[in-house]
């Protein structure tokens, strides 16, 4: 059972399989996840509850990454971009509206991914 | 018009061609850390060759995209001297989770500022695909070595079968080299090599040492 004081993590992607694995992955290692299907569904379960990390990808429907980090960057949660796509444009917007980190969703494993939510927590 | 000369359609199609390979390496890769429950040994070895195929599926996806992109002139290939090490701590990085199964220990005896030219996106795609072969042909508990002697990489695996036959494939690098192209096509022979299947299934090949250097690739395969 995860303690419910342990930090809390919106995971944002509209591929159900990669947010399961990372999700629960991450789960396991004591966070509190919650999954997004896109910038949309992310925006209304950030009016229920308030996250430590944020992790995005990029390419979704309805509401992209870039579209929803241009609607919540000033609320300054530490964002990680997790995509399969390395376009300068897509990086160039992501750290113009807070990205802190780029990993790349696939060739980054579960621990790697847990081990830089864990350094962004402590910076 | 084909969706793939189309870049923007391009750039979503591959995106979405690559998503469940891709995926599907972390869904197994987190069964395999038991953390939907402790999985019996047969089980872990049927989720271990998936995940590799899964690996393999991605690794081709993304040499075909860029190759099918710098042919069409939709990518542009920098060329830029990088070092190795950069490329390859990439590249090794990907696959530690396949180095670790596999017990393989690695050292890397190469100068810290030994360069290359090339793109550093391709030329990172080529290496994961040719470690990915050395890792995926190497036995349980083998020792990987990648050492350097003036302009060559070396790559070996431990318990080489001294009977081997060498696959030269030679690359003149002043017309179509190997890790960069200006914007030109790529060199047929590699493209076939690199990403078909056959390479992979080939019953007699096992890649065993690579060896690069500016105007030659050389693989050893052991055809026994």
């Amino acid at each position: 059972m995860t303690p419910t004081n342990s930090p809390k993590i919106l995971f944002i992607d509209d591929e159900p399989l990669y947010a399961k694995a990372y999700g629960d992955s991450l789960t396991a290692q004591g966070y509190q996840v919650t999954t997004a299907k896109n910038g949309e569904d992310a925006l209304e379960k950030m009016i229920k509850s308030n996250f430590d990390i944020l992790i995005v990808d990029l390419i979704m429907p309805i509401m992209s990454g870039i579209s929803f980090l241009k609607k919540v960057h000033r609320k300054k949660i530490p964002t990680i971009v997790f995509t399969t796509l390395e376009g300068e444009t897509d990086r160039e917007d992501a750290i113009k509206y807070g990205a802190k980190v780029f990993l790349k969703k696939g060739e980054t494993s579960t621990d790697q991914l847990a081990e830089t939510v864990a350094k962004l927590l402590n910076s | 018009m084909s969706l793939f000369n189309d870049p923007n359609q391009s750039r979503i199609l591959w995106h979405d061609l690559k998503t469940f390979p891709s995926a599907a390496t972390i869904c197994l890769e987190t069964i395999l850390k038991n953390v939907y429950g402790e999985i019996s040994p047969q089980l872990q070895t049927l989720i271990e060759d998936l995940r590799c195929t899964a690996i393999t599926q991605t690794i081709q996806l993304e040499n075909l995209s860029i190759i099918q992109k710098s042919t069409l002139q939709t990518l542009a290939l920098t060329d830029i001297r990088r070092t190795i090490k950069t490329d390859l701590d990439s590249a090794l990085n990907y696959l530690s989770p396949l180095l670790k199964s596999k017990q393989i220990s690695t050292t890397i005896d190469l100068p810290p500022n030994q360069t290359m030219n090339g793109d550093a996106r391709y030329s990172t795609t080529i290496l994961q695909n040719i470690l990915y072969i050395i890792i995926a042909s190497a036995g349980q508990t083998s020792a990987f070595n990648i050492s350097s002697k003036s302009n060559q990489i070396i790559f070996t695996i431990t318990n080489l079968d001294p009977e081997i036959t060498p696959l030269i494939i030679n690359l003149n690098k002043t017309t179509e080299d190997l890790l960069y192209t200006d914007t030109g096509p790529i060199d047929t022979q590699l493209k076939l090599a690199w990403f078909s299947n056959e390479l992979l299934n080939q019953k007699l090949n096992q890649l065993l040492a690579y060896t690069i250097t500016d105007t030659t690739l050389t693989l050893l395969y052991d055809t026994h």
